[in-house]
């Protein structure tokens, strides 16, 4: 059978640089194949994404020595939307890619394009929302889907092109456990049953082992893997027993006695829209404690946290922070003692330089030069970009730049801080990093509050877990009673990312 | 609640007309705001287009933002007519400035009109699907890739207002006051950098995804529907066309 895609690219580097992104990459894909890319930070993976979708050099200019051929036709010769039936690409952010009001519509964009007469784009349309599951979503607006249904609305869209090839560049990166299994099951369906050809790209290979049949791995643009069977560091992985070797330490030593610092009590949170927030939340956060707030998407769980920040204040019930009833007179004080990590950290960045983005926050409070100097430079050390204390915010990682928001809130020193899934998107490295400085903090005698999805993680750094279920509190447990609560969590959809043993491990050493 | 509220569909009775009665309802009220000058007509159009909202599902709270920003509209155009209109009677004077009687009647008229053709450029925004607006504009032989930007529009407002308020609470999270109008202006910066960042990638994002999707392949494209006038439609148009040509013929009589 003739190869489905042929990449031969020597050396790719983009306008202004002299540096190849992508290198010595000789790439033949047979027709259904199964293919994950992955690797670390920076290594080409999206780079090799847009080179075999054609964005790279019709979008995204660049000098690219060689070329990429799917089904014989070289991208090169072909405009991008010329290269639409051949190849379907999905990217992270699944609002980005919906251009219509209505699913139907948005589904219907790409057939409508290549001038199909009317009956078939209907028909290609109800094909595609059948398979992957959507079907009677036709004419639900974007904007109430939920980030699994977008993303598997975007996939319709594509489906709809009846592509060759399909590329996905981290299509579950910000999905819970059950839009993310929603997503793969798709994928590896479409792969089995209609022997489609698919590339994804993802940091965790090993949530997709049993759709792919093979693994590339990137390292500074080259690939330095490509095997059949999921690499051994991605078997051997396991993020709980990483951490433990590496602290020496599971829990953190939190007093029975520890000082309250925030309590919410009988609080109900209803939006301006009608929608419920949350409903008779109660629970307490001490000194020294790791709380990690866990839930599906939509669960309530960030309307929670948010409560703590004096973002939203409760139709009913009351909020106590650091022993102060939240109120509109003490908010300069809450903001000052409770920090915010939000999930992305670009809406927060505007700085021209990395310390002048962590010094803001000390200098709307007047902090004198010479102790703003100190506390930057300090904390860039703790988060570990001092070496990049000069340079412009947007020139760093997507995962640096997350640690870039977590240094802006540790300089104001604050009693309290509020993670909101500050790991999403990220690969397991710069994840271990940033609750690396989360645990250092509880470990200090601060109080931290991760909210996520990702039980694992959870798991592996926190000393409590509350679970949210459909804007209620449905379990407040500490992290030794986890195994008891195995089933429970299940049912809520907070899939286990560890095996039995690993729980076992829990009981015992938490 | 959103500063800019989109297309929702409602499934009430206006989701079923066809855009150019929508369209013909809107410039018949513009232009009745425009010739007319009798107090009754231009103080009863608001009132209509609000109870033509309601029944069309609109809720009332959406007219509430356009209001206020009429509202501080009004005030700049009375305080315009006091320091400049000349007539009536001098009822103040005060050094070289004096306010004239007229101002007042003046300024309210020029409110009353900015006001029915903001409410009504509102309400067939909100009540026309961006799908009909781009066949529209298609049937104005205007080409797809330009009208379809029109669509787009209508999808990406509402998301970038969410981005907007979601940027000022990460600011404000971090300290930066934003009470009050002086505040909000001090904090622009770090507001309105991270907000035209992301807007540019969600630009490049959303361009690259059309693009590969066909998006301007050919010089036509197969839209899911057509636009069909019913007789009621074509008829109502037809009275409207013919009720502002009188008013004009009116007009030019006087």
């Amino acid at each position: 059978m003739p190869a489905l895609v042929t990449a031969d690219i020597k050396k790719l580097c983009f306008s202004g640089s002299e540096n190849p992104v992508l290198q010595d990459i000789h790439l033949v894909i047979e027709p259904g194949e199964f293919v994950v890319i992955t690797g670390a930070v920076a290594s080409g993976k999206s780079t090799l994404c847009h080179c075999l979708t054609g964005a790279v050099p019709h979008f995204f200019p660049a000098h690219l020595e060689g070329q990429v051929k799917i089904d014989g036709k070289s991208l090169n010769e072909l405009s991008l939307p010329q290269i639409a039936g051949l190849v379907g690409y999905m990217m992270q952010d699944p609002q980005n890619q919906i251009f219509s009001v209505s699913v139907k519509e948005d589904v219907a964009f790409g057939p409508g394009n290549l001038g199909l007469p009317r009956h078939e784009v209907l028909d290609r349309v109800a094909e595609a929302l059948n398979f992957v599951g959507l079907p009677g979503f036709g004419e639900r607006s974007p904007e109430t889907l939920s980030g699994g249904e977008a993303q598997r609305a975007v996939l319709a869209g594509i489906l709809a092109l009846k592509p060759q090839l399909l590329v996905l560049d981290q299509p579950a990166a910000e999905l819970d456990p059950t839009g993310k299994k929603e997503i793969y099951s798709r994928l590896g369906a479409l792969n089995r049953t209609e022997k489609a050809t698919v590339m994804i790209v993802t940091s965790q290979p090993q949530e997709v082992a049993q759709y792919a049949t093979r693994y590339l791995v990137l390292n500074d643009g080259r690939i330095v893997e490509d095997c059949s069977s999921l690499p051994q560091q991605f078997r051997s992985f396991n993020l709980y027993k990483m951490r433990s070797a590496r602290l020496g330490q599971l829990s953190y030593p939190v007093q029975d006695m520890a000082a309250e610092t925030a309590a919410v009590e009988n609080a109900t949170y209803v939006y301006p829209d009608g929608q419920l927030g949350c409903k008779e939340i109660n629970f307490k956060l001490h000194q020294g404690e790791l709380v990690a707030l866990l839930g599906l998407n939509g669960s309530g769980k960030t309307t929670v946290a948010r409560h703590i920040n004096a973002l939203v204040r409760p139709a009913m019930g009351n909020v106590r922070v650091l022993g102060q009833d939240l109120n509109g007179a003490n908010l300069e004080f809450i903001r000052q003692k409770v920090g915010f990590l939000f999930q992305n950290p670009d809406y927060q960045i505007f700085a021209g330089s990395v310390s002048e983005e962590v010094g803001f926050g000390l200098k709307i409070r007047n902090t004198p030069a010479a102790e703003m100097k100190r506390r930057v430079e300090e904390v860039l050390e703790t988060v570990g970009l001092l070496p990049h204390i000069d340079i412009h915010p947007h020139r760093l990682s997507r995962g640096q730049r997350q640690l870039l928001a977590l240094a802006s809130i540790l300089v104001s020193e604050p009693d309290i801080v509020i993670a909101d899934e500050p790991t999403a998107g990220l690969d397991r490295s710069i994840s271990m990093r940033i609750m690396d400085r989360l645990s250092d903090m509880a470990a200090q005698g601060k109080t931290v509050l991760l909210v996520t999805h990702d039980l694992e993680l959870a798991a592996c750094y926190a000393n409590r877990l509350v679970a949210m279920h459909r804007q209620r509190i449905h379990l407040d447990i500490s992290l030794s009673e986890l195994p008891n609560y195995r089933d429970q969590l299940c049912n809520i959809g907070l899939d286990f990312g560890f095996a039995q043993s690993d729980l076992r491990f829990v009981k015992t050493t938490g | 609640m959103a500063f800019f509220e989109g297309y929702r569909h409602r499934g009430t009775w206006v989701d079923r007309l066809d855009p150019r009665t929508k369209l013909a309802w809107l410039g018949f009220i513009a232009i009745l705001c425009l010739t007319g000058s009798d107090w009754k007509l231009l103080s009863f159009l608001p009132l209509v287009i609000i109870a033509v909202g309601l029944a069309a599902g609109m809720p009332l709270r959406n007219f509430c933002h356009p209001v206020l920003m009429l509202v501080v509209i009004g005030i700049q155009l009375l305080i315009v007519q006091l320091l400049f209109s000349r007539e009536g009677m001098i009822i103040y004077e005060l050094g070289p400035l004096a306010i004239y009687s007229g101002a007042f009647p003046l300024a309210a008229k020029g409110f009353l009109r900015i006001s029915s053709i903001v409410l009504a450029a509102m309400q067939f925004l909100q009540l026309t699907p961006p799908g009909d607006l781009t066949l529209l504009l298609v049937k104005a032989r205007v080409p797809y890739r330009f009208a379809m930007l029109v669509g787009l529009t209508m999808r990406f407002l509402p998301l970038m207002e969410r981005e907007l308020a979601s940027i000022m609470e990460s600011q404000s999270t971090r300290g930066l006051p934003m009470k009050g109008a002086v505040q909000k202006l001090k904090s622009l910066l770090p507001v309105a950098l991270p907000f035209i960042f992301r807007s540019f990638r969600r630009a490049n994002e959303t361009a690259l995804a059309m693009e590969l999707r066909g998006f301007g392949r050919s010089q036509e494209r197969t839209f899911l529907y057509d636009l069909r006038l019913s007789g009621v439609e074509a008829i109502s148009i037809t009275l409207m066309i013919a009720a502002v040509c009188w008013e004009v013929w009116q007009k030019v009589q006087l």
